[in-house]
């Protein structure tokens, strides 16, 4: 059976006609304004909608954006650079692989410039290996021993990154880098889903595992990471790094 | 020229973000196709000739670029699986992640098909409406969505999971994930 399934009512509203209503799109909205009233399913959708209206309009309106409303001109960024993940088997707590990466990153948006404020708009994504499938995911996500986690980074700006995980058991790992011995950060391109270069492959511990991807545009040292991750049971972003938690929550 | 596109963002930039959420999931993606849509408006204005309401154009674009960005995903998973560890030995079968499935299908669509399921499947349009949209009559539409529905049956019997029962649109706009920051 196909995941594809609708859940509309033959005389339910689409999200274009409700989209168009709250934007006064509609020359006669009554009729739709009455179903809206005796619909749950349609108010819900309409609550949903507005919703994300609220949470957009909070929000600063992105700095390309604003400067190409105001008619300034953009900055443009090089072209993007092949992704170099460095490539040495490795293993820290759990088992992690290291391999050179078999070709360059997909072609982007010029236009990208990343609006986050720390780290210099750098974002990372996280790819989960479950079995014979891979899928994007994101904080929350539920994964099982024997899982492969590989995260990709996306930054305007070369940097440097780590991953640093806190088990359901306390126990602090470093997953990126993949060395045992390593002592630092390491470089990592700029461009965009550039993958980190190791994956990790999760142990048996159940229950909530948080990892701390971390971009900094300086190489720092791990040590003090590591030690304070231990100490507090969190980790707050070095000043001028961008730092991400991604909560997993492990189970059989 | 721009100051009616700072208004139509102010107005209609939370259409985009909560489709390209849907349609992609990840919320940093749908930042970034906010972004896109509207600076192809300031760069390329004429794109938008007020034949139709803002928001049908707006429901377009943001459907082209979040498709792109999909077969681009899946083009990453692909050069990702080629240097992610190797699993384990023993088989662990895959969870029926409809939202992930769903998504890997309209990927594995072509782009007419593809696009019309997300207006079908999506936003629930009606036949009318996805006519509209599209620029076809509601009988060619009609057809497209068989096709879509052929494609989906056919697809789901090749991913091996004939058992999927949530429904797409429920997978879609009920994320179970918070969006990371």
């Amino acid at each position: 059976m196909s995941p594809l399934r609708r859940s509309r009512g033959a005389e339910c509203l689409s999200d274009l006609l409700l989209d168009r209503l709250v934007a006064g799109e509609i020359a006669d909205p009554a009729e739709a304004q009455t179903h809206l009233a005796s619909c749950p399913r349609c108010a819900e959708r309409k609550a949903e909608l507005d919703r994300v209206r609220a949470e957009v309009s909070e929000r600063p309106v992105p700095r390309a954006l604003a400067r190409a409303f105001a008619g300034k001109p953009r900055r443009r960024l090089r072209p993007w650079q092949p992704a170099l993940a460095a490539g040495l088997a490795a293993a820290a707590a759990t088992v992690i692989l290291l391999r050179p990466a078999p070709a360059p990153p997909p072609p982007r948006s010029p236009e990208y410039t990343g609006t986050r404020a720390k780290g210099g708009g750098a974002h990372f994504q996280l790819y989960v290996r479950h079995g014979d499938t891979t899928r994007a995911a994101l904080s929350g996500e539920v994964v099982a021993p024997g899982d492969t986690l590989q995260l990709s980074c996306s930054s305007p700006e070369p940097g440097f990154v780590a991953v640093l995980s806190r088990d359901g058991a306390g126990t602090v790992s470093v997953y990126v880098p993949g060395e045992p011995d390593a002592r630092a950060l390491v470089p990592i391109a700029a461009g965009h889903d550039v993958p980190l270069p190791a994956s990790t492959v999760l142990d048996a511990t159940l229950g909530q595992e948080t990892l701390y991807a971390l971009f900094c545009p300086e190489r720092l040292a791990l040590a003090p990471l590591v030690d304070e991750l231990r100490r507090t049971g969190t980790l707050d972003a070095p000043t001028g790094c961008r730092l991400e938690p991604i909560r997993l929550d492990k189970r059989p | 020229m721009t100051n009616w596109l700072a208004e139509a963002y102010r107005t209609h930039a939370h259409q985009v973000v909560r489709r390209a959420r849907q349609i992609l999931g990840e919320a940093a993606e749908a930042d970034e196709v906010l972004q896109e849509v509207f600076l192809s408006l300031v760069d390329e204005p004429e794109q938008f000739q007020r034949r139709s309401a803002l928001s049908t154009w707006l429901y377009s674009a943001t459907t082209h670029l979040c498709l792109n960005k999909l077969r681009n995903r899946r083009n990453r998973l692909r050069i990702l699986e080629e240097q992610v560890a190797p699993g384990r030995t023993e088989s662990v079968r895959a969870r029926a992640d409809d939202w992930a499935l769903a998504r890997q299908l309209l990927a594995s669509m072509p782009e007419d098909l593809a696009r019309v399921a997300v207006y079908y499947y999506v936003d629930e349009m009606t036949h009318q409406e996805i006519a509209e949209q599209v620029g076809c009559s509601r009988r060619h539409v009609g057809n497209l969505v068989e096709r879509v529905i052929r494609f989906g049956q056919e697809w789901a019997g090749r991913q091996g999971e004939p058992d999927i029962e949530s429904p797409f649109a429920a997978s879609l706009s009920q994320p179970r994930m918070e969006a990371v920051r």
